[in-house]
């Protein structure tokens, strides 16, 4: 891809003790006057974006003031979950807004997923050599 | 195998967890008894049998809507 910035995947342990390798994209969260650096599981099974608990606090997000309730499914579907918009900056890109699932679970990662992350950027895994690309969509095609 | 704790003690213990514990367990011994056969534990359970948020087309529809507000709200 022209333009697209390269990154490694990283190397993460699981719950069982077993090393795995994950593709995680560093990013910048921006929220009102607050930002944070850290990163997102890209998955391209998972419908939309979800925020961990902590993350939206980082970011000075007021869970009681939120109003937008968001259902989750799978064992996320008894936790609550409120929607929450963000400003991220990747790389060199230009920033874009993501909307974000951000549940009261703790014990799941930031992951970007298919509304809106993959609507916003195309990415190439070449998960045979442990890296991927990404570069925002093309507005024209 | 001698172990601390027998069968009839762990079970009682097991069945007053919450569920997403109870799948978590479930998980964890699938894996420990496919790493025994020298199977990938994850080809087993999956990587993302935890949060299955695969069908979840209201929450989506919804995030969707507060970013089309938030478009018509910047311009």
């Amino acid at each position: 891809m022209i333009n697209a910035e390269s990154f490694t995947y990283s190397q993460v342990s699981d719950d069982f003790g077993g090393l795995n390798f994950s593709p995680y994209l560093p990013l910048t969260l921006s929220y009102g006057n607050n930002s944070i650096e850290t990163s997102g599981l890209l998955d391209t099974g998972v419908r939309y974006n979800v925020m961990p608990y902590q993350i939206g606090l980082q970011l000075g997000a007021r869970w009681e003031q939120q109003n937008t309730v968001v259902q989750l499914a799978g064992n996320l579907a008894n936790l609550p979950a409120y929607g929450l918009l963000i400003t991220a900056t990747i790389a060199k890109f230009p920033p874009v807004r993501l909307a974000f699932a951000w549940t009261r679970a703790e014990n799941v990662p930031l992951i970007l997923g298919q509304v809106n992350f993959f609507l916003e950027f195309d990415v190439c895994f070449f998960r045979s050599q442990k890296t991927f690309e990404i570069q925002p969509k093309k507005e024209n095609r | 195998m001698e172990t601390s704790i027998s069968t009839n003690q762990l079970l009682p213990t097991l069945q007053v967890l919450p569920r997403a514990d109870k799948l978590r367990i479930v998980l964890f011994l699938i894996s420990q008894l496919a790493q025994e056969e020298g199977i990938d534990s994850s080809s087993v359970t999956g990587n993302y049998l935890d949060w299955k948020l695969y069908d979840a087309s209201s929450a989506a529809n919804t995030l969707l809507n507060m970013l089309a507000e938030d478009k018509l709200n910047s311009t």
